[in-house]
Order: C-alpha cells, then sequence, then structure tokens
C-alpha cells in the first residue's frame, strides 16, 4: 500500500469501519511509515478535540429546568401510555370474548382451535423475549440432549439443525439450542441472528389442526409470530422482523423441521 | 412488564443520551425553542417505541436516527428546502486543491469555529460519525442515504474541516505577528 491509498482509510480505519484484512494492510504501513503516522495522530487529536468541544460548548447544553420538565412530562407519558396499553389490551380481550360468544355453536371448534394456538404464540413469544432477548426465565434452560431424554424425545433431532441458506440480505447465524419452560410450555429454542435481528424457532408438543404451511398468528406488541405443524409438533419462529421476512423464514424452516418431527 | 418496571427500563436505557442528543438537536437547529421541541418529540416517540428497541444495541444510534426522522418530516410540512444540494457538495469537493495538515494547537472555538464554516450535510456526517460515535451503516440509516453518500460526505467533510482549520489557524497566527 502506498501512501496516498493509506491516507484515503486513515479515517475508516481510525473509527473502526474497515475489514479485517484492510486494517492489516494499514497497520503494516504504518509501522515502516512515520509521515502516515504522524497524520493519524493528527487525526485522531482533531476528532478526540472535535468530540470535547462538542459535549463541553456552554451554549449547546440543555438547560436544568428543560431536562427537570422533560423528565416530568415522560413519566406523565409513560403512565398514560401503559393506562393506553392496558385499557387495549381489556378491551381486546372483551371483543374477543363477544366474537366468540356470538360465533358460538356454529365455530367452537375452530374457536378454541384458534385459541390453543393463540395462546402456543403468546407463549412463544414470552419465551422469545425472555429467553433469547432478555435472559430472564425463571427455570435455567437444559440441553436438548437432556430435555430429550426427560421431557421430549423429539428434541434431540435439533442439535444438528443448521441455520436456514438462501434467504435475501442474509446469512443467517447460528446463536443458541438448548429447552426452556415459558408459562409451563416446554420448547425445544434455537435462536438464529438474521439481518441484525433476533429470531426464535420455538417448537412444542402439539396436535392442533395446522397445515405445515406456515401461519401468520396475531399477537399484542412488535413481535411477529409464524406457525405450522409437524408431525405431533407446533413449530413457531418469532421476531420483531417485519411479517414479510418472518413468513419468509418461516418457509425456509419448514423442510428442516418436518423432515426431523415428521416419524416422530 | 410493570408500569414501574418499563419506565425504569426506559430511563436506563435512553436518558443517559439525552445531554448529546440536545447538543446535536441545538447544532443542527441552532435555536434553542426548536431543539427542546424536537428532542422532547423524539424522547416522547422512543417511549411510544420502546418496545421495539433490542436491549445491547446502540441507543444513541437509535435516538439519533428518531430525531434525524422526525427533523426530515418536520422540514418537509415546511417546505423547507433541503439544506445542500448535490450541485453545492459538488462545487465544495471540487474547491480542495490542497488539504492542509491538522494545525497542531485547536482550541474548542477553532474546531467548532471551523465546522460550521463547511455545508451542513458534511457537518451532519462529521457530528454524527465523530461526536455520536455512529457507524456508516447507522448514519446511512438515520440520514436515509446510502453507505457509500456517507464516505463519500465524510472524506469530503473531513478535508474541509482541514481547510477551514487550516485557514483558522493561519489567521490567528498572524494577528499574533501583528505588532
Amino acid at each position: 500500500m502506498q501512501c496516498r491509498d493509506v491516507r484515503e482509510l486513515l479515517d475508516a480505519y481510525l473509527g473502526d469501519q474497515l475489514l479485517v484484512e484492510t486494517t492489516n494492510d494499514v497497520v503494516r504501513h504504518l509501522e515502516t511509515c512515520p509521515a502516515c503516522r504522524g497524520e493519524l495522530e493528527g487525526r485522531r487529536a482533531l476528532r478526540a478535540r472535535l468530540q470535547s468541544a462538542f459535549v463541553s460548548a456552554v451554549d449547546l447544553a440543555p438547560t436544568p429546568e428543560f431536562l427537570k420538565g422533560l423528565d416530568t412530562r415522560l413519566r406523565g407519558d409513560s403512565a398514560s401510555l401503559m393506562t393506553r396499553r392496558s385499557w387495549l389490551r381489556s378491551w381486546g380481550a372483551a371483543a374477543a370474548a363477544i366474537v366468540t360468544a356470538i360465533a358460538g355453536g356454529l365455530f367452537a371448534r375452530s374457536a378454541a382451535r384458534r385459541s390453543r394456538l393463540a395462546e402456543l404464540a403468546r407463549n412463544a413469544a414470552g419465551d422469545h423475549q425472555n429467553c433469547a432477548i432478555k435472559f430472564n426465565l425463571s427455570e435455567r434452560p437444559l440441553s436438548l440432549e437432556e430435555a430429550a431424554r426427560r421431557y421430549d424425545a423429539a428434541f434431540a433431532s435439533f442439535t444438528s439443525l443448521t441455520a436456514p441458506m438462501g434467504l435475501p440480505d442474509g446469512p443467517v447465524d447460528l446463536l443458541e439450542r438448548h429447552s426452556c419452560v415459558y408459562e409451563g410450555h416446554r420448547f425445544a429454542h434455537v435462536v438464529f441472528r438474521y439481518r441484525g435481528h433476533i429470531v426464535s424457532l420455538l417448537v412444542t408438543g402439539g396436535t392442533e389442526s395446522i397445515g405445515s404451511s406456515p401461519e401468520m398468528l396475531p399477537i399484542d406488541g412488535a413481535l411477529q409470530v409464524a406457525t405450522f405443524a409437524a408431525g405431533r409438533h407446533l413449530a413457531f419462529v418469532v421476531s420483531d422482523l417485519s411479517a414479510e421476512d418472518i413468513a419468509r423464514f418461516a418457509d425456509a424452516m419448514v423442510a428442516p423441521v418436518v423432515e426431523r418431527l415428521n416419524n416422530v | 412488564m410493570s408500569d414501574e418496571s418499563a419506565w425504569r427500563a426506559f430511563e436506563a436505557e435512553v436518558l443517559p443520551h439525552v445531554d448529546r442528543l440536545f447538543r446535536l438537536a441545538m447544532w443542527l437547529e441552532r435555536d434553542r425553542a426548536e431543539a427542546e421541541d424536537l428532542v422532547q418529540e423524539t424522547l416522547t416517540q422512543a417511549l411510544q417505541s420502546f418496545h421495539r428497541f433490542t436491549p445491547g444495541t446502540n441507543c444513541r444510534a437509535w435516538l439519533t436516527t428518531i430525531l434525524q426522522h422526525l427533523r426530515s418530516n418536520r422540514r418537509r410540512a415546511r417546505n423547507r428546502a433541503p439544506v445542500e444540494s448535490a450541485a453545492i457538495e459538488e462545487r465544495f469537493a471540487q474547491t480542495l486543491a490542497f488539504v492542509p495538515p491538522v494545525p497542531d494547537h485547536l482550541t474548542d472555538e477553532d474546531v467548532l469555529g471551523a465546522l460550521r464554516r463547511i455545508p451542513d450535510t458534511y457537518q451532519q456526517v462529521i457530528l454524527l460519525c465523530d461526536v455520536q460515535e455512529m457507524t456508516y451503516k447507522e448514519i446511512a440509516s438515520a440520514l436515509n442515504i446510502p453507505i457509500g453518500t456517507v464516505m463519500s460526505r465524510l472524506h469530503r467533510g473531513r478535508e474541509l474541516l482541514r481547510v477551514a482549520l487550516g485557514g483558522r489557524a493561519a489567521s490567528a497566527a498572524h494577528t499574533r505577528e501583528m505588532p
């Protein structure tokens, strides 16, 4: 690398934005070039000075009165937001109850199925949130092998599950595999990262009569849940990705999951 | 999550960034009342969308993105033209015949004064990168521009900043030498 090339890259190098190979090339050049080292130090000092000037400029600082008023307003907004959400949840539950009652006998079986699926979807979403995102489960997760020995032999087949290939804007990274419990439901839980978002595949026992094509289930909040059946199990794919991305991800998971569970 | 614990999570994650967020708003708006409005609206929106924030990711970048999008919507609603046109950017970029080295002794006033003298589009990317410590990808998302444009604006902006600093340093030295 020549001095001119290195100087083009020095700011990206300082910001840790270069690929590993390019960083190594820059470092090798800097080891032998005092002029570029001087240039690097100059740029580093300028960035540091800019940052310190900005965060200590008195005329840019918020006033204590503004900060105090902001805190009060946000606390008020937070309380009313929570009240509104809780009202919407109650209203939603009441509306669902009314709809179920009206549909009555005609749709009883279908409603029961939807209700059971909705409950499982809520549990899957809760598990994703409390296990994969917040690491906040009350019960320690088990290895899939141990859970297969103690609870569901089918869970052992997920020890060989790999990340789906060929999704747009991939790749998908497989982060974790275990079995965990949320609200009394035990799941085989495989955690992926796709496009910077955490995605959970959660599998549990269930014989609801749904097909093996992914179906989106409505739940409260920002998460999306897709579900499909595989033998005597149900699989849920949960994330805060868009519904379209989740449906695509679930499509890619159908074959490997069904292949593992159809004969169990 | 209970009301109180939701508020505590928001308070712990978001409120430490308010000072720097406000400084950015103040720099961009150049008006305290506008900056206060913008920051308040940003934090209200952040509170409403907090369930979408992924813990462990860059909260300051998330807030800055909300602020930039709100600011852009407000400017559009008021029928204000974009801050700088591409033609002006080109003209500034082409005036750079010589980029001086970074002067040795700089005061805070020198640096902020020089930054203020370069076009707003360049100021913005430099602040997001060097002060808000956002990645190129985060800046691209906040400003809704391609990542290549972020890189070229940063490169040109830093050259312009050094030209502005060089002029400032030369002028200061000249003043000191005058009898």
